[in-house]
């Protein structure tokens, strides 16, 4: 092959393919100037707000005082990178009341006012004052959610601390993508989302319930590591006075016949036998039978405002429970 | 010789440009459908 023949073909090869790549570019910021991917919401949210922790059981916490719109609703951090006003660490005279989870917790695709923990704190105080701190993260763990509250909660001093519990908590701690690109360019987001699930829809498998199931499988390092954690939490309440109570969310594809009814009956159980009080979301969902009406999006079944009320009407008596003997002497 | 490669293969470059493009539309159309993956905690 002549040396021009061989330039003629990369010039083919890789021309056309820098044409697409930039004109694919520019169309899609146009089209997502007006419409949303999940995908690249939350890669826009890891490069927004994200920064890698320095205690590696936590992986990554929020930047501190940080604002970003993200699925279509502002996000704002306070001092400690929660989403949340800001609060004295000294506890004045309200009932104060912490809130661990994930992204569900921090009200991902939610307007912050339309959170179960912003109606929640509401709700509790019509009942006596109360303050509710939220420190979900998105892509939690339980060992993160715990880490977290040592690291940044535990000096509140809460009165009560509630872990909203979602399926995936038993995930290992997230590790950093390497992919190139993710998150900078729209063109590679898209792509490397687009052929996950293009893979997913030509497999034989289930997706994600065989995903999360596999998760509490026996032996599995995940639900171990969660299970410590959770011991870890009940420990502490013991030791610095605290309430711990433990909400699980249901996983928001399929109410009617719960999906996950086998992995919940495995967590309630846990925490049954080591006397940490738990409610169950997902029987109180079974009615609904059109779940796409709870998601944020086609793309993202994170639950919607809709839901985060619901979420708040079944919680108010679990969490609310404990008032009728505060503040204890 | 970049001009010269562009006047001998415009169409050629154009044709392959649309390729793509067809390529991606088939994927967002045929991936457009209620999430069915976990979410994605890779990004972070």
């Amino acid at each position: 092959m002549s040396a021009r023949r061989f330039v003629e073909i990369l010039f083919l090869i890789f021309v056309p393919l820098a044409l697409f790549l930039i004109l694919s570019e520019l169309v899609l910021r146009v089209y997502l100037s007006s419409h949303m991917f999940y995908d690249v919401e939350m890669s826009r949210y890891a490069l927004a707000l994200k920064v890698d922790s320095p205690n590696p059981l936590i992986g990554h916490h929020h930047r501190p005082s940080s604002q970003a719109t993200l699925m279509g609703v502002s996000i704002r951090t306070n001092a400690d990178g929660f989403r949340d006003d800001e609060y004295p660490v000294a506890k004045g005279d309200r009932r104060r009341i912490m809130f661990l989870g994930d992204s569900l917790t921090l009200g991902w695709g939610v307007e912050k006012e339309q959170t179960f923990e912003h109606l929640l704190e509401a709700r509790l105080n019509a009942i006596t004052p109360t303050e509710i701190i939220n420190l979900g993260i998105g892509n939690y763990n339980t060992t993160q959610e715990l880490n977290l509250f040592i690291d940044k909660g535990a000096k509140y001093d809460p009165d009560q601390v509630v872990l909203f519990y979602f399926i995936n908590d038993a995930e290992p701690v997230p590790q950093k993508s390497r992919f190139p690109g993710l998150g900078n360019y729209r063109i590679v987001t898209f792509y490397w989302s687009r052929l996950k699930a293009l893979k997913a829809r030509l497999s034989d498998s289930t997706g994600f319930k065989e995903y999360y199931s596999g998760l509490y499988r026996e032996g599995s390092e995940g639900w171990a590591r969660s299970k410590a954690a959770l011991l870890q939490l009940k420990q502490l309440s013991r030791e610095q006075g605290f309430d711990l109570r433990v909400v699980l969310l249901p996983e928001f594809h399929e109410l009617v016949d719960y999906t996950f009814s086998k992995e919940h009956a495995i967590v309630t159980d846990f925490l049954r036998a080591n006397e940490i009080p738990v409610l169950d979301l997902a029987p109180k969902f079974r009615n609904e039978r059109e779940p796409q009406t709870l998601w944020v999006s086609m793309d993202d079944a994170h639950p919607n405002a809709r839901a985060h009320r619901l979420i708040a009407d079944y919680t108010i008596n679990f969490i609310g429970e404990t008032t009728g003997t505060w503040p204890a002497n | 010789m970049a001009g010269e490669l562009i006047k001998k293969y415009k169409w050629h470059l154009v044709a392959i440009v649309v390729l793509y493009a067809a390529i991606s539309l088939w994927l967002f159309f045929f991936t457009d459908s209620p999430q069915t993956v976990p979410f994605e905690y890779e990004i972070h």
